[in-house]
C-alpha cells in the first residue's frame, strides 16, 4: 500500500506510453508468434499446424535464395559502408565553416530525396548498355554490366544504391561522434609532432570506438531488413519478388509476397519470427564480442 | 512470494495469453467456410441504401463514370452510390484483409485473375438466380469467353466488364531502315526472327527483354500453338514442350535484341527515338507513343497482332476485369449498380474515353461511335487469341509467374538449356498450385 500510494501517480502518468507499447508494438510481436504456428489466409479462422510452418520454410528455394542474398550483403555492404562512411565523415572534418555545412549537407542529401523517385531514376542510370553507368564504364574500356538482369550484378546494384543513400545518414552520425573528441587531444599530438594520418588512427579511431560500434549495430539491423531499394530497384510486386533469378530477394521481401501474394499469414510470420530471432542474435553476439575486446 | 518474482510471473502469464490467442480459437476450426458467412435478409427495394463502390482510379475520374453514376442515382432515388477510386493492388488487398471481419465494399471491379482469391476470401456472392433472370439480350451483350470464366460449377461470381489484350507497336522507320516492307505484316515467328535479324544487321535494335518478368513470359507462350491456361488435375495445362518453344524463341531471338526490360524507360525510349523496332504491351502504351508522334511527325509506328509460331495463330496475352458483388444486406442494389455501369451503353461511353478501351462488352465494341479506334479492334481480336493470363477461379496463384521468370532469365543466359528451364519452370507452377489448393 505504501508502495502504491508513493508511486502511483508516477505509474499512472506512465499508463499511455505502456498501453500504446503494448498495443501497437508488444502485441503484434506475440500475436505473431502465436499466428506462425498456425495455418492462416487471414480470412478464415487459423489452425494450429506446430511447427509445419517452420519445417517449410527451411525448405522454401525463396527463403534460401533471400538468406544467401541477405549474409552476402552483410559481408560486403557492413565494412564497405562504414567505411566510406567514416572516410566522408573524417574528410567533411577537415572543412570549417561555410564548406563544412555544405559538404555536411550535400552528403546527407540522398538521405532525404523520395526513395521511389531515387529508385526509378538509378533504375535508368542502371539500365544495360545505355544507361550513364554502363556509358561510363564502356567508356572507360569496361564490359556492358546487366546490373539489373544478372543476379550477382543485382545484388552490387543494390549496394550502390543503398550505400549512395546510407553514407550521409552514417557519416553525420559519425561526424557528431568525431566532434565529441576533445580538441585538446589533437593539439597535444600536434605538439608532439604528429601527423594527420597518425592523428586519425591513435586518437580519432581508437575514440570513435563506441560510435563505429553504434553504426554497425544500426546497419545490421536495417539490411536484416532490407525492403526499400531492392523492392523498388526491381519493380517487385506481391507476387514477384526480386526480379530476373529473384537477384534482388531479400528475406522481408519475400515475407511480404507470401503475406499479401499468397495470402499465407501463418508462414510470413514464420519469416517475421525468424528474422526477429536472427537480428536479436547478431544484435547479442556483437554486444558480447565488444564487452570481451573491452576487457582485454 | 518476492515482488520481482510476482510481477515476472504476471509478465509471462500475459505473454502466453497473448500466444495462445494468436494461435486461434479452440475447437475444430473452419478452414474453408468463407469468413462472410451469413446472408442478411435483403433491404426491401425502397428504403434507403448507400452502396460502396470500388473501382480502379483511372475509371473513378472519368467524366463518363461520374455521369453514369449520377444517371443511375436519378433512376434509382433510393440509392446512394459512394464511389471510391484505387489502385488494382489496394482494391484486391483491401477486401481480403476486410473479409475477415465483413468490411468489404457492396461492389467492386477486379481482375479475373485473382477472382480465385476474392472466392476465398468469401466476397464473391453467387448471382447465378439473378443473372439468368437478366433477358437474354441484356446477357448475350458479353464475350462468351468471359461469361463462362465467371461461371463456376453452375455458380456466376460476377459479370465482364472491362478486358485488355496484348499487341505488336512496330516502329515503321526502323523497319524500313532495315529494308522490311511493313505491309506484308508477319507471318509467324520464324518470319519474326528474320526481320528481326535484319533489324539487327542494320544497326538497330529489334525488341526489349521479355524474360525480366513472368507475365511477359505469356506473351509468347501465349504464341504456341493450342496452347491454354487450365488446371487439370491440380497441374497447369501448360506442358513443358509448350514453354520449351517460348523459351527456345527468347534464346534464339536474344542476339537482336536488348536486355532492357519493356517495363524500363529505355525500351519505350529507344522504340520512340527510332532505336528500336517492335514493342510488344497493352494498349496502354498506345498513350505514350501517340503522344510522341505528336510532338514528333518524323515518328512513325503502327500496331499488329502478336505472331505466333505458325501463320494464323496470335500470340499475345490477355485478360479482364468484372464487377463482383459481396454477400450482404446491400447485394441487390449492389447488383443492380453493376448491371447498369455493363450496360452496353455506359461500356462505350467509358471505352471512349479512354481512346478506345477494350471491354468483354461485345455489343459495346461493336458500336459505331467506337469505330474510329483502330487500337480497340485490334485488341478486342487479341482477346480471342492468345494466352488468358491466369487459370481463372482456379487455385492459380499470380506467385506462379515467378519460376517462370527465373527460368525464363536462365535459359535466355544459356544457365539451363531451354528443355530443363521450362521443366524446372512447369515443376515450381505445379508446386504453386499444389500450395495454393491445400
Amino acid at each position: 500500500m505504501k508502495f502504491l500510494r508513493k508511486y502511483s501517480k508516477n505509474y499512472l502518468f506512465l499508463l499511455p506510453f505502456f498501453l500504446l507499447f503494448g498495443v501497437f508494438f508488444l502485441w503484434p510481436i506475440v500475436f505473431g508468434i502465436g499466428a506462425s504456428f498456425t495455418k492462416w489466409n487471414g480470412v478464415h479462422t487459423p489452425s494450429f499446424i506446430g511447427i509445419d510452418n517452420y519445417a517449410g520454410l527451411i525448405q522454401s528455394p525463396s527463403f534460401t535464395k533471400g538468406m544467401h542474398n541477405l549474409f552476402l550483403y552483410i559481408l560486403i555492404a557492413i565494412p564497405l559502408g562504414v567505411f566510406i562512411a567514416l572516410i566522408i565523415a573524417l574528410l567533411v572534418n577537415q572543412f570549417k565553416g561555410f564548406w563544412h555545412q555544405f559538404f555536411r549537407a550535400a552528403f546527407f542529401m540522398p538521405f532525404v530525396i523520395p526513395l521511389f523517385l531515387a529508385a526509378a531514376i538509378w533504375r535508368w542510370m542502371l539500365t544495360p548498355e545505355f544507361g550513364i553507368v554502363n556509358v561510363i564504364i564502356k567508356s572507360l574500356g569496361g564490359p556492358d554490366i546487366k546490373w539489373l538482369t544478372n543476379p550477382t550484378a543485382m545484388l552490387f546494384a543494390v549496394l550502390i544504391v543503398d550505400m549512395w543513400r546510407a553514407a550521409g545518414f552514417n557519416m553525420v552520425i559519425l561526424l557528431a561522434g568525431i566532434k565529441a573528441i576533445p580538441s585538446e587531444y589533437h593539439e597535444a599530438a600536434k605538439v608532439d609532432g604528429a601527423s594527420t594520418i597518425q592523428q586519425i588512427f591513435y586518437i580519432t579511431l581508437p575514440l570513435l570506438e563506441p560510435v563505429i560500434f553504434l553504426v554497425v549495430v544500426n546497419a545490421f539491423i536495417s539490411i536484416i531488413q532490407m525492403f526499400d531499394v531492392p523492392w523498388l530497384l526491381s519493380r517487385a510486386d506481391y507476387n514477384t519478388q526480386g526480379g530476373p533469378q529473384q537477384g534482388m530477394l531479400f528475406p522481408v521481401m519475400d515475407m511480404l509476397g507470401t503475406a499479401f501474394g499468397k495470402q499465407r499469414y501463418g508462414e510470413a510470420s514464420t519469416y517475421a519470427v525468424v528474422l526477429l530471432g536472427l537480428a536479436l542474435l547478431i544484435t547479442v553476439i556483437q554486444f558480447a564480442i565488444r564487452r570481451l575486446y573491452a576487457k582485454r | 512470494m518476492s515482488k520481482k518474482m510476482l510481477y515476472t510471473v504476471f509478465a509471462a502469464s500475459l505473454i502466453v495469453a497473448m500466444i495462445l490467442t494468436g494461435c486461434g480459437a479452440s475447437g475444430t476450426p473452419s478452414a474453408t467456410a468463407p469468413a462472410v458467412v451469413t446472408e442478411p435478409a435483403t433491404a426491401p427495394a425502397t428504403e434507403p441504401v448507400t452502396i460502396e463502390y470500388w473501382t480502379f482510379g483511372e475509371f473513378a475520374n472519368t467524366q463518363a463514370m461520374k455521369d453514369a453514376i449520377a444517371e443511375f442515382q436519378a433512376a434509382n432515388p433510393n440509392i446512394t452510390v459512394d464511389v471510391v477510386g484505387k489502385p488494382d493492388t489496394e482494391i484486391q488487398a483491401g477486401i481480403i484483409a476486410g473479409a475477415s471481419s465483413g468490411q468489404i465494399p457492396d461492389v467492386y471491379n477486379i481482375a479475373l485473375n485473382v477472382g480465385a482469391e476474392m472466392l476465398k476470401a468469401g466476397a464473391l456472392k453467387d448471382i447465378s438466380a439473378e443473372w439468368n433472370a437478366l433477358p437474354e439480350d441484356y446477357r448475350n451483350q458479353f464475350a462468351p469467353g468471359a461469361v463462362q470464366a465467371l461461371n463456376q460449377g453452375g455458380a456466376v461470381y460476377g459479370i465482364p466488364y472491362t478486358a485488355y489484350a496484348t499487341v505488336l507497336y512496330r516502329n515503321l522507320t526502323v523497319l524500313e531502315e532495315a529494308g522490311i516492307d511493313p505491309s506484308k505484316g508477319i507471318k509467324d515467328w520464324a518470319d519474326w526472327a528474320d526481320q528481326m535479324s535484319k533489324v539487327k544487321a542494320a544497326g538497330y535494335t529489334a525488341l526489349p527483354n521479355y524474360s525480366v518478368d513472368g507475365w511477359l513470359v505469356f506473351h509468347f507462350l501465349g504464341g504456341v500453338q493450342g496452347i491454354t491456361n487450365t488446371i487439370v488435375d491440380g497441374k497447369s495445362s501448360i506442358t513443358v514442350a509448350q514453354l520449351t518453344k517460348a523459351y527456345q524463341f527468347l534464346l534464339d531471338t536474344k542476339p537482336f535484341g536488348t536486355d532492357v526490360g519493356p517495363f524500363d524507360a529505355a525500351a519505350s525510349d529507344l522504340f520512340i527515338n527510332d532505336q528500336m523496332a517492335f514493342y510488344e504491351m497493352g494498349p496502354w502504351a498506345d498513350t505514350t507513343f501517340a503522344a510522341a508522334a505528336e510532338t514528333n511527325p518524323n515518328f512513325k509506328y503502327d500496331v499488329v497482332l502478336m505472331p505466333g509460331e505458325i501463320e494464323g495463330w496470335s500470340g499475345g496475352t490477355h485478360g479482364g476485369e468484372f464487377f463482383g458483388i459481396a454477400p450482404g444486406p446491400n447485394a441487390e442494389a449492389a447488383l443492380k449498380l453493376a448491371v447498369f455501369l455493363a450496360d452496353k451503353a455506359q461500356v462505350a461511353k467509358i471505352s471512349a474515353e479512354f481512346g478506345g478501351r477494350a471491354t468483354y462488352n461485345d455489343a459495346a465494341m461493336a458500336d459505331p461511335s467506337l469505330s474510329t479506334y483502330a487500337l480497340l479492334a485490334l485488341t478486342v481480336e487479341a482477346a480471342s487469341m492468345g494466352l488468358p493470363d491466369a487459370a481463372y477461379f482456379q487455385a492459380f496463384p499470380l506467385a506462379v509467374r515467378q519460376p517462370l521468370a527465373d527460368n525464363a532469365a536462365k535459359a535466355r543466359d544459356g544457365v539451363l538449356t531451354p528443355e530443363a528451364a521450362a521443366q524446372a519452370a512447369i515443376d515450381a507452377v505445379n508446386a504453386e498450385i499444389a500450395k495454393a489448393s491445400q
